[in-house]
């Protein structure tokens, strides 16, 4: 396809940010074609990097008049191709609007630009003994913008629950090029709760650009266990009895053998042994007082599932090697092969050990490589599935394998995605778990803030409105060929 | 056909709400009678009082052009209940305390803190009312996994699921929750639950109201085993009685007892004193006007005076920043007044009781400056010919 940009839409968007944060030429869209999701990458027509609200709106504003359509974007971190520059678009990278504007440590609240990083903010609280919640394994790069866009989630959700949890008030530019603000600094409004509605719209609704969030305070005590089991059903089953237990541990994440095996081999290797089934950190947090029974009864729910060993870190180091067997295990897999095919979707917890037997036999079945690591505390897999997009067959297996992993769990009650979110990948997987019934007050909502869908089109539900390079009105453009 | 669902008859039953007086109530029994119930009503364009337990009915702008009731009582039950899993299905009649006995027996927990015998998961949901447990427990769309609910045009449809982590699709049920039934009416939610505390402990104590002592108590809300904190104080007194539950394990309810009693002169309270206290704030009285206002924590001591300085009674959330306050007001400038300051102060205040002449004057609700036309937006496409609680909503929507 023949990408082209208007030059007179080029021209407007150059004097509302300036040359330096207009990038039109093939090079510097290159790294733009996708976020985190690599299967199917789209060239944006151009990428625009404002610092404040007011360009926003007038690049909002400019595509408008073009005919153009255009996608928000925060760090390009996301895994479901929520970023794509579907349709011809003009991307809206937000991570240059990296300000926090106001810490008010006594109310535990910041207001802050979409650009900032999610462990920035939390650096630049810790003296105030607060942190941001949300903990998204890519928090090191990935942008306050985007978690809202996702609602985004992270090992520490069992406790601290999703970003939807720790926003209080938005301001956004709607898809008309108006600046609209919801919310408020209570995170209680009487009318509908607007707020509520547009964290984990994957940016379909609009550009937000300020937040209002929610801080928490630093847990006085933590403590961190790594439990070796012979098999990841018998992990699973751990997991289900801690639930059941009454503790609310503030993360109980799981990593298979293959994963392990990969991680002791690479640069974040954490001293697991190789011969382990799976691994099962557990942290438990809260008042210093209450955390030694609570390892006393974690250690007796694992030892019941037959778990190997049991080790409760001794110091921060040993904290952050546990995690590193956690945290390292995306870098780790690169190990595997070339390619990684991230999925996600949610199970009752229950369900875990009969799922993850399910999607062993279907990549099994596939001829698939498969490595899993997962937030169990909360039902939420991650069937990680190593290949290379080069192979057509193989790739073809891999896709066929994703779309029967989700309609297993979708089987046994499930959802197909827990923190990724919809984007483009699982788009026309809606209908596992939506019927067009339940789909109607989605659109009815999509379009009561983006009517012709011009903002992030295609992205969640399909979009209906042609963009750029169908409409009618957009053959008389003066266009540009890109390079 | 056979399976489209009829109909029910409407019986006759007199409840007076602002605006208007119904005489005539639906009660389904079936989310496809809702359904008929609404198709019919949309095409007729007739205006319906949607309701659960009739628990919060006054707390509405003046209902226009409002003929029938839809009742959802006809719809309860949990009909599933998973202790392994720490959730359950209640259809939307279903009383909230029935559901706190079913789980407490099997060592959870409903997050709902909703007043009232006669609440119920239905009338909780639309009207996302919290109580001072909130504290812990959330806000209620935190508890809510999933709704079945019944469109204007009668479509029953489904958002959200069964599990604890979900972003598949846009998040309908936080749009729903606190929509007073103006967009959908919903019968039926799946629940998160919680664990139930190991021990539970409740204490009194009766400082005196100063700042200083107030400002401590908020800070003893941060205490991780405090699950409700109430300030209760009458205007003029010097003296303020103070509530606070504990809930969690042996160890932390006692060391932070330990901490309380180092800033407060405590005693043991009856149990279910948050639970008295609670109900207390959704009395209906004889009070001319009673109100919610909230507001960032700092700032909720001198909204608490300014509203005790006017003569009303006040009961206050410290550490969720809620004053409740009910009494007498001379005129209508007053209320709009705390309104005015809760507003400076980053928050909100709704009216839930107040003179007839007065709420033709003002709104009930206060909603965010600046959203009218996405709200009027939203309300045409969700329900066009205007059926669902006409006039009672933020904007007499």
């Amino acid at each position: 396809m023949n990408h082209v940009a208007p030059q007179s839409l080029l021209d407007r968007l150059t004097r509302i940010v300036g040359p330096e944060n207009c990038l039109s030429r093939e090079g510097e869209l290159f790294a733009y074609e996708c976020d985190g999701l690599t299967l199917e990458p789209r060239r944006p027509l151009a990428v625009l990097l404002p610092k404040t609200t007011r360009e926003v709106a007038e690049i909002v504003r400019a595509c408008r008049d073009h005919d153009v359509c255009f996608v928000p974007r925060g760090a390009g971190t996301g895994l479901s191709g929520g970023a794509h520059a579907t349709e011809n678009s003009v991307l809206i990278e937000c991570s240059r609007m990296n300000r926090i504007l106001e810490v008010d440590a006594e109310n535990r609240i910041a207001v802050v630009q979409p650009g900032v990083v999610n462990a920035e903010l939390s650096t630049a609280i810790a003296h105030h003994g607060l942190f941001f919640a949300p903990d998204p394994s890519s928090q090191q790069v990935c942008t306050i913008g985007g978690n809202i866009a996702e609602n985004a989630g992270g090992p520490h959700t069992l406790k601290y629950g999703t970003t939807t949890n720790h926003i209080l008030a938005l301001e956004m530019v709607l898809p008309d090029g108006q600046v609209e603000r919801f919310g408020n600094r209570v995170g209680e409004t009487a009318g509908y709760d607007w707020v509520g509605a547009i964290v984990g719209s994957e940016g379909t609704l609009g550009i937000v650009t300020e937040a209002t969030v929610r801080l928490t305070s630093i847990p006085e005590g933590v403590e961190t266990l790594l439990a070796i089991f012979d098999d990841v059903v018998a992990a699973c089953r751990a997991v289900g009895r801690v639930i059941r237990s009454g503790l609310v541990p503030a993360a109980m994440e799981i990593v298979d053998q293959r994963t392990i095996r990969a991680i002791e081999a690479s640069v974040y290797a954490a001293g697991i042994p190789t011969s382990a089934g799976a691994v099962l950190i557990i942290e438990l947090d809260g008042n210093p007082v209450c955390l030694d029974s609570e390892v006393a009864t974690i250690r007796k729910l694992c030892h019941a599932e037959g778990c190997r060993t049991i080790e409760r870190a001794r110091d921060e180091e040993e904290r952050t090697r546990f995690w590193r067997a956690r945290k390292g295990a995306f870098g780790a897999m690169g190990r595997l092969a070339p390619d990684l095919y991230v999925h996600d979707a949610v199970v009752p917890r229950t369900r875990l050990p009969e799922i993850l037997e399910k999607v062993c036999e279907i990549c099994d079945r596939h001829r698939l490589k498969l490595a899993n690591v997962f937030h169990a505390g909360d039902g939420n897999i991650h069937p990680n599935i190593c290949f290379d997009k080069r192979d057509p067959d193989e790739l073809a297996r891999v896709m066929k394998a994703g779309e029967e992993i989700l309609e297993a769990c979708v089987a046994v009650g499930g959802v197909i995605s827990g923190e990724h979110g919809i984007g483009l990948e699982k788009r026309d997987y809606l209908h596992l778990v939506f019927t067009p019934l339940d789909l109607e007050p989605m659109y009815r909502l999509r379009e009561s803030f983006n009517p012709d869908g011009v903002c992030n089109p295609g992205k969640i539900i399909p979009t209906t409105r042609f963009c750029v390079e169908s409409n009618p009105k957009a053959r008389g453009y003066d266009a540009v060929p890109l390079g | 056909m056979s399976d489209i669902a009829c109909i029910p008859d409407s019986k006759p039953c007199r409840i007076q709400i602002p605006g208007a007086l119904v005489e005539q109530h639906y009660e389904p029994t079936t989310p496809e009678e809702v359904g008929a119930i609404l198709a019919e009503a949309t095409e007729k364009k007739t205006g319906l009082l949607i309701s659960g337990g009739r628990t919060r009915l006054h707390w509405a702008n003046p209902a226009r052009d409002i003929s029938r009731g839809l009742s959802l009582v006809g719809l309860a039950g949990v009909d599933q209940f998973e202790p392994e899993e720490g959730v359950l299905h209640a259809a939307a009649g279903t009383p909230v305390r029935e559901i706190r006995a079913l789980v407490a027996a099997e060592g959870w927990e409903l997050p709902l803190d909703s007043p009232g015998e006669r609440s119920t998961v239905g009338g909780t949901v639309a009207s996302a009312v919290v109580g001072p447990r909130a504290h812990a427990f959330g806000r209620v769309a935190d508890a809510i996994l999933g709704l079945d609910v019944v469109g204007a045009d009668g479509a029953v449809s489904k958002t959200g699921g069964r599990v604890v982590k979900n972003v598949t699709g846009y998040d309908l049920a936080k749009l729903y929750c606190g929509s007073f039934g103006t967009l959908v009416v919903v019968t039926g939610a799946w629940l998160r639950l919680r664990p139930k505390p190991a021990i539970r402990r409740v204490l009194s104590a009766r400082p005196e109201a100063s700042r200083a002592n107030f400002e401590a108590c908020r800070a003893l809300g941060r205490l991780a085993s405090v699950r409700a904190l109430v300030w209760n104080q009458d205007p003029g007194s010097a003296f303020a009685d103070v509530v606070l539950e504990l809930g969690g394990s042996e160890e932390g309810v006692t060391h932070d007892r330990d901490r309380i009693a180092a800033v407060l002169e405590i005693e043991e309270a009856a149990s279910n004193r948050i639970d008295v206290l609670r109900d207390q704030r959704a009395e209906m009285g004889r009070e001319d006007v009673v109100l919610r206002a909230r507001v960032i924590g700092t700032e909720c001591e001198k909204l608490a005076r300014a509203i005790l300085e006017l003569g009303l009674h006040v009961s206050i959330d410290p550490a969720l920043g809620v004053v409740h306050a009910r009494g007498t007001l001379d005129d209508v400038k007053s209320l709009l007044a705390i309104r005015e300051r809760a507003r400076t102060q980053g928050g909100l205040a709704i009216f839930e009781v107040l003179p007839d002449a007065w709420r033709t004057q003002l709104d009930v609700f206060d909603e965010a400056i600046g959203t009218e036309s996405l709200r009027l937006t939203l309300k045409k496409r969700f329900d066009p010919a205007g059926i669902l609680n006409p006039g009672r909503f933020v904007g007499s929507l």
